[in-house]
């Protein structure tokens, strides 16, 4: 009786349907010949970095793939420019590797120049949080601040009687509720009020007119950068900072470490 | 003499090369001993025929030159027999005075030669062609995953390092525009 008890039983749990993990995306032809072609040109230091990545990006989960799939987006994005610039900024092409040092070297200028308080928190032991909660709390922290940093960098404006303080307040409520178009927001912002920001009007046609918000922000820093003048340091932040996340988490004004590979976050 | 020192100089008696006293003693024993008298007579009458074989023979000339153009036609009509070749009995048993000459011509030689080295350069070339082949491009270049993500994968290194500020790029630009303005 036993034996037959237990074979209708395995029976059972053959016959039930088992999570099944889904098949990986078919993938064209053409899509696998062009990798092969981009393989065969690499070096194989290079090779042997994408081996080694590969091994990494089998490991990760599917938010921590959603994180870096954004990531990736972004960074192709700001790869775009950097060789979109002119040949006297930038030569004609650029190595991905060296492309990618100058996408990321002014957000890292910015980076560098947030206040410590806002850093410290930021700055915890790697391996301390998931890769997607850390982008979010990162994420919250940054809004709060730029929310935070928009009224005290436009105050001297608003005590001048170039800005209304309304406007103001509308503009950094605004930036914080609409993640997607703050950008578009402070360039119409900037092009609106060209005499409160000190920016030519030549220049101004020039932000009005650029191909995406982004791109129009930027050649303000680029005029500024001409004309030569100092970059008023970012306000600190008033909220209390964060305790230490543990030990190794040193003085935020040092050169930030980077992340280990492994990439835990 | 006794008989079995007689059967010791019996060659060199035969030969005419015993010495005078040696020569005066065995004849003296051969007269006096029937057997080995016998015996010397026996070795004598086979010595006389063997000087009939030494005789010269002579052959004819127009049957010398019959044998060399017998010899002359086999050699332009058979295959010249090279190093290596192997003469074998023909016939059969009772074939035994005749042979059949097996000719490995030196085409066939080379030929076998050329086969094995095409084989050898072959297999080599193959096994060579194999192992770049896998050494080049390794299995997972086939991964749909991979394929799917190769850019991505290619960054990922960037990805992990300088994550945090492309996580918050938007917020970076908006404070330097501000700072800028």
């Amino acid at each position: 009786m036993t034996p037959l008890l237990c074979s209708l039983w395995l029976a059972l749990v053959a016959w039930f349907p088992q999570e099944v993990a889904a098949p990986p995306p078919a993938t064209s032809a053409e899509a696998r010949a062009a990798v092969r072609a981009s393989w065969s040109a690499l070096a194989p230091e290079e090779r042997a970095d994408i081996e080694r990545a590969w091994g990494r990006w089998k490991r990760l989960g599917k938010e921590d793939r959603a994180v870096m799939t954004r990531r990736h987006e972004r960074l192709e994005r700001a790869r775009a420019r950097a060789r979109e610039l002119p040949a006297d900024e930038a030569p004609r092409g650029l190595s991905r590797r060296e492309a990618n040092r100058r996408a990321l070297a002014d957000l890292r200028e910015v980076w560098d120049e947030l206040p410590r308080d806002l850093r410290r928190g930021f700055d915890g032991p790697p391996g301390d949080l998931p890769l997607e909660q850390r982008q979010r709390r990162l994420k919250l922290e940054m809004v709060g601040y730029l929310q935070f940093a928009l009224l005290e960098q436009l105050r001297p404006q608003v005590e001048r009687g170039e800005l209304r303080e309304d406007e103001v307040a509308a503009l950094a409520h605004r930036i914080q509720e609409t993640p997607n178009e703050r950008t578009a927001l402070l360039r119409q912002f900037i092009v609106d009020h060209p005499q409160a920001f000190r920016v030519a009007p030549e220049v101004i046609e020039k932000v009005r007119n650029a191909a995406d918000p982004g791109s129009g922000l930027r050649l303000l820093d680029k005029a500024r950068r001409r004309r030569g003048g100092e970059r008023p340091l970012l306000p600190p932040f008033p909220r209390p900072p964060h305790p230490p996340r543990g030990p190794g988490n040193g003085n935020p004004d040092e050169p930030r470490e980077p992340r280990r590979a492994n990439g835990s976050a | 003499m006794d008989c079995d020192r007689f059967r010791e100089v019996l060659p060199e008696l035969l030969a005419n090369e015993l010495g005078a006293s040696d020569l005066a003693a065995a004849d003296d024993h051969a007269r006096r001993c029937a057997e080995c008298g016998r015996e010397l007579a026996d070795h004598r009458k086979a010595w006389q025929l063997l000087g009939v074989l030494d005789e010269e023979i002579v052959v004819a000339p127009e049957r010398l030159r019959q044998m060399a153009a017998q010899a002359l036609a086999r050699a332009v009509a058979e295959p010249t027999l090279e190093a290596g070749a192997s003469i074998e009995p023909a016939g059969g048993a009772a074939g035994g005075a005749t042979v059949r000459v097996v000719t490995h011509s030196r085409w066939r030689l080379w030929r076998q030669v050329a086969a094995a080295a095409l084989l050898v350069a072959g297999t080599a070339l193959t096994t060579r062609v194999w192992i770049e082949r896998r050494a080049a491009l390794p299995d997972f270049l086939d991964d749909a995953d991979f394929v799917q993500h190769f850019e991505l994968i290619r960054d990922l290194p960037e990805l992990d390092l300088e994550g945090d500020l492309l996580d918050v790029d938007d917020e970076l630009l908006l404070l330097n525009a501000m700072r800028g303005a």
